[in-house]
């Protein structure tokens, strides 16, 4: 079958100019996500001030700490900048740490203090947001320390090492799934109203007996949802970077990921119009696909910290690969992951696509 | 365009029936929608498929767009054959189609709907001649869900006129229209009949296939009951004209005796055949002395003759009562 390009672009732009003039697409598409984005960013990623900080104080003698070390540790305590973890073990290995922040008090601190040469190791992501803070406060802290110890040395001093760390904000974690929430929506919402309405006004018959094939119709709605995808993740990306300061990475995984999103979105939607013919009842067999797939899917919270039976089932929805995907593409920049991801929202897309497009038989609607 | 399209633009223009159906079937499961009908459409003519809702008019016209497979039969556009799906791009190509209830791209302009049909039919008909035909110049920039249903209407029809098709399908184009706007729908039907276009209406409406159709086929229950001109199906099964008259004296009802029926307020119904007849009616009025008598001419319309066959009416909404 040849494909003509023109019809193609005329279905892409009639569904572009039809979504940016609707204020209401427009909301649903751009503004509630964004709403979402900022409410939920707001409500858990702000709610305090101070930040982890972990702490391996290996200055131990009889599992009591010294009272260098520990007068250390209350002081970075009191400023109130902190909230301090002590952990009692720790890996060599810290790079793919979870810690963002570790501080690691050597054993033979206080005797190295006496000889004026105590050092501390502070461990910390470049990449985190707080982490100026955190060099910050604890040069203060020890700046404070040395100055009452002596006036002329400075017998404590940071050595800092850096670290890629795996610890994420819930806004990093989040805002990955407010982009799948976006493309979700979209897909499925705008082609069960579209293929509703356009069954209901005869559109899908009239187009039945012009020249138009099905595939050009399907490949010109995939462009435009592929094309509201990337302007929403666009959008949401930079407000999550002005407002959160989360650091994203851009790469081709993530257009593979969005792409693949506008097609088993759509796709699905296809079928759901299909099962369901009427406007209103197809919307709320959308919602009933959707809403469990919202929560489950590794949206709000890690996918591990569900019970087991729950993760289970969550390795069967698309929008699991396409979160986690964009989550390793975009936060943690894993990029071998995310291709993992990626293929495998392709294939789910591929195949929601043929069968949506099998299912879209509108010479008989 | 190639030798084969030329070949077949030649067929099409030297053939006399743009249509051809016979002993047409269309079963779905236990359900026969159209059963065993035969007509055809002229080139040039508009014919009406009337009848009331789920007579199967539009599973009728949905065969001939290539919508539905026919059960049976022989169904033949252009003088291509509909059972043989490789003639169907061909004929997709030279037919015009308004489906029922039709509404175009609500966000779109006049002139971005009807642009966007151009572009998929790569056709070099002017859009600003189309809106300029359809009187919508000064709407072209407005939004389709900005226009009365009446301008819709008319939109559509500019639509299905974008590849400039020799057959055009309208499938019950006036229903639910003001009077207004159905007035101004049939005159862009008789302003298409009048450049040479062939069209196939369904209607359930007697004054509109009786106002726009050369030729109509009366269809009730997926069967075609009779076929013809609206004066051939009267004089067929309408009965003669009548005259009714109020006012009168006794020596006038005297004259007639019970040649007569009695009508509403109090009027009585002549019936008569010629001009002749109307004349001895008038002149025996007049000898009477009815001086204050009021009279009119009622002539039978197709309402009349789907009575008499079916005994029932249709209603403004399609259904028989």
């Amino acid at each position: 079958m040849r494909l003509n390009w023109n019809v193609v672009i005329t279905v892409f732009k009639g569904h572009f100019r039809a979504w940016h003039r609707n204020r209401t697409t427009l909301f649903w598409t751009m503004i509630f996500p964004l709403i979402l984005m900022l409410l939920f960013g707001g409500i858990f990623g702000l709610r305090n001030d101070t930040v982890d900080l972990y702490i391996y104080n290996s200055d131990v003698d009889d599992n009591l700490p010294s009272k260098f070390s520990s007068e250390l540790i209350n002081n970075i305590n009191s400023s109130g900048l902190f909230n301090i973890i002590e952990i009692s073990e720790i890996s060599n290995e810290y790079d793919n740490s979870t810690f963002s922040r570790l501080l690691i008090i050597p054993y033979g601190f206080e005797s190295e203090l006496k000889n004026n040469n105590a050092q501390i190791n502070l461990f910390y992501d470049p990449n985190d947001q707080s982490s100026s803070i955190t060099l910050n406060a604890l040069n203060g802290i020890v700046g404070e320390l040395n100055h009452d110890i002596s006036n002329n040395t400075l017998p404590i001093t940071i050595e800092e090492h850096n670290i890629l760390s795996t610890e994420l904000r819930f806004i990093d974690f989040f805002l990955p799934g407010v982009i799948g929430i976006a493309i979700m929506s979209t897909g499925v919402f705008g082609t069960i109203g579209t293929n509703t309405k356009y069954r209901k006004n005869g559109v899908l018959k009239k187009l039945a007996t012009t020249p138009i094939s099905k595939l050009e119709w399907v490949i010109g709605l995939v462009i435009y949802h592929a094309m509201i995808c990337v302007i929403a993740s666009f959008i949401i990306t930079t407000v999550g970077m002005l407002v959160f300061n989360i650091n994203v990475n851009i790469n081709i995984m993530v257009f593979l990921l969005i792409f693949s999103g506008a097609l088993t979105f759509p796709g699905l939607g296809m079928i759901i119009s299909r099962i369901v013919s009427e406007e209103e009842s197809a919307d709320a067999a959308g919602n009933v696909v959707t809403f469990p797939m919202l929560f489950l899917a590794g949206t709000f919270f890690p996918i591990d910290t569900m019970p087991p039976a729950l993760q289970i089932l969550a390795k069967f929805l698309p929008l699991t690969y396409l979160n986690a995907g964009l989550r390793n593409a975009m936060i943690l920049n894993n990029l071998n992951a995310a291709f993992i991801n990626g293929l495998i929202m392709f294939g789910i897309g591929i195949a929601f696509i043929v069968i949506g497009s099998k299912l879209l038989d509108w010479k008989n609607e | 365009m190639t030798l084969n399209n030329i070949i077949r633009e030649h067929e099409i223009l030297n053939n006399s029936n743009i249509v051809d159906v016979v002993s047409l079937v269309k079963k779905y499961r236990d359900l026969t929608a159209v059963n065993d009908i035969t007509f055809s459409v002229n080139k040039g003519e508009v014919f009406s498929l009337l009848g009331p809702n789920g007579a199967g008019k539009t599973t009728t016209i949905e065969i001939l767009e290539t919508l539905r497979a026919p059960t049976s039969g022989s169904v033949n556009v252009f003088g291509y054959d509909l059972f043989n799906s490789k003639n169907h791009e061909f004929i997709r190509n030279r037919i015009g189609v308004m489906p029922q209830n039709f509404n175009a791209f609500d966000w779109l302009t006049v002139s971005e709907n009807i642009d966007y049909f151009k572009s998929i039919y790569r056709s070099n008909v002017k859009i600003n001649e189309l809106i300029s035909m359809v009187n919508l110049e000064e709407k072209k920039d407005s939004l389709y869900k900005n226009l009365s249903g009446g301008l819709k209407q008319r939109l559509g029809i500019a639509i299905t006129l974008i590849n400039d098709p020799d057959l055009i399908f309208l499938d019950e184009p006036t229903s639910g229209l003001d009077p207004k706007a159905r007035r101004d729908t049939w005159d862009l039907i008789i302003k298409l009949r009048n450049r040479g276009k062939s069209i196939l209406l369904t209607t359930h409406y007697m004054e509109e296939a009786q106002a726009l159709s050369d030729r109509i086929a009366i269809m009730i229950n997926g069967k075609i009951i009779d076929a013809g001109t609206s004066d051939f199906l009267i004089s067929k099964y309408g009965g003669s004209k009548n005259i009714a008259i109020k006012n009168f004296t006794e020596d006038f009802k005297n004259i007639f005796e019970k040649n007569f029926e009695l009508g509403e307020d109090n009027e009585i119904l002549i019936s008569y055949e010629s001009s002749d007849d109307l004349y001895k009616i008038i002149k025996a009025l007049d000898s009477t002395g009815s001086i204050n008598a009021e009279f009119k001419i009622k002539t039978p319309t197709l309402e009349d003759v789907f009575l008499k066959i079916t005994g029932k009416k249709i209603s403004t909404e399609g259904k028989i009562n």
